[in-house]
C-alpha cells in the first residue's frame, strides 16, 4: 500500500514534472524586435514573417518590442529576447550573449547627414556647432557612425534627438534643425513619400543590414531550425505574399564577422 | 350631439383638437427623426472614435502595455457618452480590461415609457483588433443614450411648453375674435328677425368686417329688394284693384273666356247688355249668347281656329240677350296671356251697334234707291242723247251740206246760224252726256300710248285761229325731261286742255295765253307726274267765287253765262276727269290781272319693250299714211249701212265728195246680202238698226261658216252711241274701228284713209 502510495507520488510529480517541461516546451519563443518604427508598424511587418516561421517550423516564436529602443535594449538587457532583430547586440555588454544567424536581405546602407536642398551648408566642416536631429542615442547607423566620423573630425555639434528618423527628416523639413542623421535608405523613402529633396553632407561607409540573433541559451537544433526557415523564405513561394508586404527581399546568411565595423564603430563611441 | 354646442364653442373645440392633434403628430414625427439621426450620429461617432483610438491602441497593445490602455479607457469613460470600454481576450472573450462609467446619472431622469417608444438603446459598438494577423483583443465599446434620452424628453417637454402657451394665446386671439366676429352675425340675425316681423325700414350697419360685412350688405340688398317687392306688389293689387273696379263697374260689356271658349268673368256691361246676372253667364260656354242659326260664327271660329295667334281681332257678331232680343254687336277680342306670356283665353268686349246698324240699312237702301234712280238718270240720258244726236247728224251734215252749195248771202248768214247753234248745241249734249256718264260712274279712261308734246302741238294749232282774230298771244313751253311717250286717255286730256283753254280765250281779251307742261312727282310707281298751267291775262275770278267755279253748272257770275255763254260745265268734268287721272286741280287768279289754271295727272310710264315696240307701229303708220296718199287715185267702195234716210244722205253725200263709191244697205241684212253678191273695200256700220243691228251683223260676217265674199273686211263703227263701252263692244264683235256720231268729217277721212291704208 505505501509502496502504491509512493507510486502514485512520483507519478504525481513525473506527471508534473513532464507538465512542466511541457509547459516550458510550449512557451513561445520571445522575437524581439528593434524599434525602427511605431510598434503598431512594427508588429504588421514582423507579425506575419513570425506566424510564417511559427507554421513553418513548429516553434511557438511571439513578437515583443518596448515602447522605445531603450526600453527594447533594456529587454534585451534583462535577456528577455530568445531572438531578436537589432545590431545593438555589438556594443560590449552583449559579447558573447548573441550570435548572429542570418540578416535581412538588401543593399548596405550609410549614415547620413543630409540638409535641406537650399541650405548654405556643404560639408560636413560646415556642421561645426549647428543642430543635427537623430532618431536616438541609440540608433545605430543615423546617430553612432555621423557621431563618430564628426568626432574623428574634430567637428563639434549639438545632437537634437526625435525618437526615430522619421521625427529626425520632419524636424529638418520644418527648419527646426540644421541637418539630420538617418540611414541612406530611410532618407530614400522618405523623399520619394514627402517629394521632397535634401542634401547629403556626409555619407558613412557601407554597413550590413540589421542581422537576427540567437540567444546562447537556445538549443543549437531550435536555431539551426528557425535558421533555415528564414533563408528558405525567399525561394517559399508560400512567402512571398509576407515578404512583399514586409517589403523585404528575404534574408540571407550572416555571421557575426559581417559585423565588425559596427562593432568598431561602438567601440569608437565607448560603447 | 354637436349641434348642442355653438358655433364659437365648436370653432374653439376643433381648434384645440386641431392644435393638439399637429403637435402631437408633429412633436412625434420630428422626435422619431430626431432620435433616428442621433442614433446615427451616435454610431458614428462611437466607430470614429474607435478608429481614432486605434493606433494608440495598437501600439500599446503591441508592447502588451494593458495598464496604459486601460487609463486610456478610463480617461474616454469620463469624457465621452460612453457608458463602458472593455477589451476581451482575442481567444476567448475574457474581459482583459472593463471600465464602467461610475457616476451613472440619477439627475437624468428619463420616463421608460418615453425611452422604449423612440427604442433609444444601441447595441455595443465591438471591434477586433488585428496586427499584421495576429488578434490583440476584442474592444466593446458600450454608449450611453440617458442623456440622449434625456436630451430629447427636455425637448418634448420645452416643445409641448410652448405648444401650451400657443394654444392658450391662440384660444384667448380666437375666442375674441370670434366674440367680435359673432356678435354682429347675432344683431344681424335679430334684425332679420324684427325684419320679418314687420319693420320692413330696419337695415344692418357695416361693421368693416368683409365678410360679415358682405353677409350685411346681401341681408341689406336683400331687404331692399323685399321691400321693393312688396310696394309693387302693393302697387300692383292697388292697380288691380282699380282696374277691376274699372272693368267692373264699366258700361262696356266685358267678359273673358278661356281657351276653350268658357266664360271666366262677366262686367255689370256685360250684364246689363246681355241681360244675363254674373252668376248665370260664369262657366258657360260663350256660344250661349249665339242664336242657333249662327252657329259657327266668327267668335267661336277665333276660339276654335285661332288659339295660337296673338293679335287682336275686331268683328261684328249677332248675340242673343236674356229675352231673346237680336243684338248686333261690335266685339273686340284680345288675346289673355298669362304672367309667362302663354295664351290662356280672350278678353271680349262687347259694344251694342244696333241701333246704328239699324241706321246703315236705312242708309243703304236709300243709298240703293238714290243709285237707282241716278242709272235711271243716266240711261234716260244716254237714250236722250242718242235720240237727239241722231237728228243732230243729220242738221249739223245737212246745213253743211246746204253750205257747200250756191247760196246767196242772206241763205248763207241763216245756215251759218243754224250750224252755229247745232254746233253748240252738240257741245252741250256732250258736256251732259259726259256729266251723266261721270256721275254714274261709268266713265272710264283708256290706256293708250300718247305723245304730250304732239297733243299740246295739235291742240294748240286749233287755238291759233280764234286767238289770233283776239289779237292774242298763244305760248306753249312743254319741259324736256317729259318722256315722248306716255300711256293715258288722249281724248279726256285734250278734252281737259282744250276746256281750259276755251276759258282762257273766252275770258281774255288783251295779253297772251299760255300753257306750260313740267314734271311734278307722282304718288304711284311707274307713273309719270305731269303739271299743266294755263296762264291768261283776262278778267280774272274774285276771290269768293273761286271755290265755286269747280262746282257743277257753276260759273264766277251767272252774268258770266249770259255774257260769254256756255253750260258751266266744263271746269266740273274737266275737274272729275282730272280726279280720274289721279290728279288735282286749282286755279290761281287775281281780279282784272288774269288767272292760272293749274292740273296735275298722273300717266303711266312705258317700258323699254312697249316703247320700241311703239316706235315700230309708227313707222308703219307713218308707211300707211304715204301708202293711203299714193293710193289716192284708186276709187274704194264703201258699204254704208245706215237706217236713219238723213243720215244715209249726210254720209253718202260726204263720202262722195270725198271720192268715194257709196251703196247704201238700210241694215244688217242687207249689209250681209249685199257683201255677199259684191266686193267692197270697207263697210261703215251703224249700230242700232232693225232686223239685224250692227254687232249681230259684224259678228255673222266675221264667222267662220260666214256667207260673204270677204269675211275679213274691215268694218268701221260709226254710231250715236257715244256712252263708255260702245267702242269695246264694237270692238269686241270685230269691228275694226270706231266714229262717233254727229260726224266730224275730218275725223272720218282720217280713220277711212288709216283703215285703207291697212288693207
Amino acid at each position: 500500500m505505501r509502496n502504491l502510495h509512493q507510486y502514485f507520488f512520483i507519478v504525481l510529480l513525473n506527471s508534473l514534472f513532464l507538465n512542466c517541461s511541457a509547459a516550458e516546451e510550449n512557451k513561445p519563443l520571445i522575437f524581439g524586435i528593434l524599434n525602427q518604427q511605431s510598434p503598431q508598424l512594427t508588429a504588421e511587418r514582423w507579425n506575419p514573417i513570425i506566424n510564417y516561421l511559427v507554421k513553418t517550423t513548429g516553434i511557438p516564436l511571439q513578437l515583443k518590442m518596448g515602447a522605445t529602443v531603450q526600453a527594447t535594449d533594456e529587454m534585451m538587457g534583462k535577456g528577455e529576447f530568445d531572438l531578436v532583430f537589432t545590431n545593438h547586440n555589438f556594443q560590449t555588454e552583449y559579447d558573447g550573449v548573441y550570435r548572429v544567424i542570418a540578416r535581412w536581405s538588401g543593399e548596405t546602407i550609410y549614415g547620413v547627414i543630409a540638409v535641406n536642398q537650399d541650405s548654405a551648408l556643404q560639408t560636413l566642416h560646415d556642421l561645426k556647432d549647428k543642430k543635427i536631429a537623430a532618431p536616438s542615442e541609440d540608433a545605430f547607423v543615423a546617430y553612432a557612425v555621423p557621431k563618430v566620423a564628426l568626432k574623428n573630425a574634430g567637428i563639434n555639434v549639438a545632437f537634437s534627438f526625435a525618437g526615430n528618423q522619421e521625427g529626425a527628416l520632419a524636424q529638418l523639413k520644418a527648419k527646426l534643425v540644421d541637418a539630420a542623421a538617418v540611414n541612406s535608405r530611410f532618407l530614400k523613402q522618405y523623399m520619394t513619400r514627402e517629394k521632397i529633396q535634401f542634401r547629403e553632407v556626409f555619407v558613412s561607409e557601407p554597413f550590413a543590414e540589421l542581422p537576427i540573433i540567437a540567444h546562447s541559451r537556445l538549443s543549437a537544433e531550435k536555431v539551426a531550425t528557425i535558421q533555415n526557415a528564414l533563408l528558405n523564405m525567399k525561394n517559399d513561394p508560400n512567402a512571398a505574399t509576407i515578404l512583399e508586404k514586409a517589403k523585404c527581399k528575404g534574408f540571407e546568411m550572416a555571421t557575426d564577422k559581417d559585423y565588425e565595423n559596427v562593432r568598431l564603430i561602438y567601440r569608437q563611441s565607448g560603447q | 350631439m354637436l349641434t348642442s354646442f355653438s358655433l364659437r364653442q365648436r370653432i374653439l373645440g376643433l381648434f384645440l383638437l386641431s392644435i393638439i392633434a399637429i403637435a402631437l403628430i408633429g412633436v412625434t414625427l420630428a422626435l422619431r427623426d430626431l432620435v433616428r439621426k442621433a442614433r446615427t450620429e451616435i454610431q458614428e461617432q462611437t466607430r470614429a472614435l474607435t478608429v481614432a483610438m486605434l493606433p494608440m491602441l495598437n501600439n500599446t497593445l503591441v508592447i502588451g502595455d494593458l495598464a496604459t490602455v486601460e487609463q486610456t479607457f478610463e480617461g474616454l469613460v469620463k469624457d465621452m457618452r460612453i457608458q463602458r470600454l472593455m477589451l476581451l481576450d482575442a481567444n476567448d472573450r475574457r474581459p482583459l480590461i472593463d471600465v464602467i462609467e461610475k457616476r451613472n446619472t440619477p439627475h437624468y431622469f428619463t420616463p421608460h415609457w418615453f425611452q422604449s417608444l423612440f427604442n433609444m438603446k444601441i447595441p455595443p459598438y465591438e471591434h477586433t483588433i488585428q496586427i499584421g494577423g495576429v488578434n490583440y483583443g476584442i474592444m466593446l465599446v458600450e454608449i450611453s443614450t440617458d442623456p440622449l434620452a434625456h436630451e430629447i424628453w427636455q425637448s418634448v417637454i420645452y416643445l409641448l411648453m410652448w405648444v401650451g402657451i400657443i394654444l392658450v394665446m391662440g384660444l384667448v386671439v380666437l375666442s375674441i375674435t370670434l366674440t367680435k366676429g359673432l356678435n354682429p352675425l347675432i344683431q344681424l340675425a335679430h334684425i332679420a328677425e324684427r325684419f320679418g316681423h314687420g319693420e320692413l325700414f330696419l337695415r344692418a350697419p357695416i361693421i368693416n368686417i368683409p365678410e360679415i360685412d358682405a353677409t350685411t350688405k346681401a341681408f341689406n340688398q336683400m331687404a331692399d329688394n323685399i321691400f321693393s317687392l312688396l310696394e309693387q306688389i302693393r302697387r300692383s293689387e292697388e292697380t288691380n284693384r282699380q282696374l277691376a273696379a274699372i272693368v267692373e263697374q264699366s258700361e262696356e260689356a266685358m267678359l273673358t273666356v278661356d281657351i276653350d271658349g268658357y266664360i271666366t268673368s262677366w262686367n255689370l256691361g256685360a250684364e246689363k247688355l246681355y241681360g244675363y246676372s254674373q252668376k248665370d253667364a260664369l262657366g258657360k260656354h260663350i256660344t250661349f249668347l249665339l242664336p242657333l242659326d249662327h252657329l259657327p260664327s266668327e267668335l267661336t271660329d277665333i276660339l276654335r281656329h285661332h288659339k295660337n295667334e296673338l293679335f287682336t281681332r275686331r268683328y261684328e257678331v249677332q248675340m242673343l240677350d236674356f229675352n231673346g232680343h237680336l243684338l248686333d254687336i261690335a266685339m273686340t277680342a284680345t288675346p289673355l296671356l298669362n304672367s309667362r306670356e302663354e295664351h290662356i283665353g280672350e278678353i271680349c268686349v262687347g259694344r251694342d251697334i244696333t241701333e246704328r246698324k239699324n241706321f246703315e240699312k236705312m242708309l243703304l237702301q236709300a243709298k240703293e234707291t238714290a243709285e237707282a234712280a241716278t242709272r235711271a238718270k243716266a240711261t234716260f240720258l244716254a237714250m236722250m242723247s242718242h235720240e237727239i244726236r241722231t237728228p243732230m247728224n243729220g242738221i249739223i251734215g245737212m246745213t253743211r251740206l246746204a253750205l257747200s252749195t250756191p247760196l246767196n248771202d242772206e241763205q248763207k248768214d241763216y245756215l251759218e246760224c243754224v250750224q252755229s247753234s247745232a254746233d253748240s248745241l252738240l257741245i252741250i249734249l256732250n258736256d251732259i252726256l259726259d256729266l251723266s256718264k261721270i256721275d254714274a260712274g261709268k266713265l272710264t279712261l283708256e290706256t293708250t300710248p300718247l305723245q304730250v308734246n304732239e297733243l299740246i302741238k295739235g291742240i294748240t294749232k286749233l287755238f291759233t285761229s280764234p286767238a289770233n282774230s283776239k289779237e292774242l298771244e298763244l305760248k306753249t313751253s312743254i319741259s324736256p325731261e317729259i318722256p315722248s311717250h306716255l300711256l293715258g286717255d288722249p281724248v279726256r286730256l285734250r278734252q281737259i286742255v282744250s276746256n281750259l283753254l276755251n276759258n282762257a280765250l273766252k275770258f281774255t281779251s288783251q295779253g297772251y295765253i299760255a300753257i306750260h307742261v313740267s314734271p311734278c312727282r307722282a304718288k304711284r310707281d311707274n307713273y309719270f307726274g305731269l303739271h299743266f298751267s294755263i296762264i291768261d291775262t283776262g278778267i280774272g275770278i274774285s276771290e269768293d267765287k273761286l271755290e265755286l267755279i269747280f262746282a257743277p253748272f257753276s260759273q264766277a257770275d251767272s252774268s258770266t253765262t249770259r255774257h260769254f255763254g256756255g253750260t258751266g260745265l266744263g271746269l266740273t268734268i274737266s275737274s272729275r276727269l282730272i280726279d280720274l287721272m289721279n290728279g288735282r286741280i286749282w286755279v290761281e287768279s287775281c281780279l282784272g290781272k288774269g288767272s292760272t289754271f293749274h292740273f296735275t295727272i298722273e300717266l303711266e310710264m312705258l317700258d323699254d319693250e312697249s316703247l320700241q315696240s311703239l316706235q315700230n307701229q309708227k313707222n308703219e303708220t307713218q308707211f300707211y299714211q304715204i301708202s293711203a296718199v299714193s293710193n289716192d287715185q284708186k276709187t274704194y267702195r264703201i258699204l254704208l249701212v245706215e237706217d236713219n234716210i238723213f243720215n244715209q244722205k249726210v254720209a253718202t253725200i260726204l263720202l262722195k265728195k270725198m271720192g268715194y263709191v257709196v251703196e247704201v244697205a238700210n241694215d244688217g241684212l242687207e249689209a250681209i246680202n249685199a257683201l255677199e253678191t259684191k266686193d267692197y273695200d270697207v263697210v261703215l256700220m251703224d249700230m242700232q238698226m232693225p232686223n239685224i243691228d250692227g254687232l249681230e251683223a259684224t259678228q255673222r260676217i266675221r264667222a267662220k261658216n260666214s256667207s260673204v265674199r270677204n269675211p275679213q273686211i274691215p268694218i268701221i263703227a260709226m254710231t250715236a252711241n257715244a256712252m263708255q263701252g260702245d267702242k269695246e263692244r264694237c270692238l269686241q264683235s270685230g269691228m275694226n274701228d270706231y266714229i262717233s256720231k254727229p260726224i266730224n268729217v275730218d275725223d272720218l277721212q282720217a280713220i277711212l284713209r288709216k283703215t285703207l291704208a291697212s288693207c
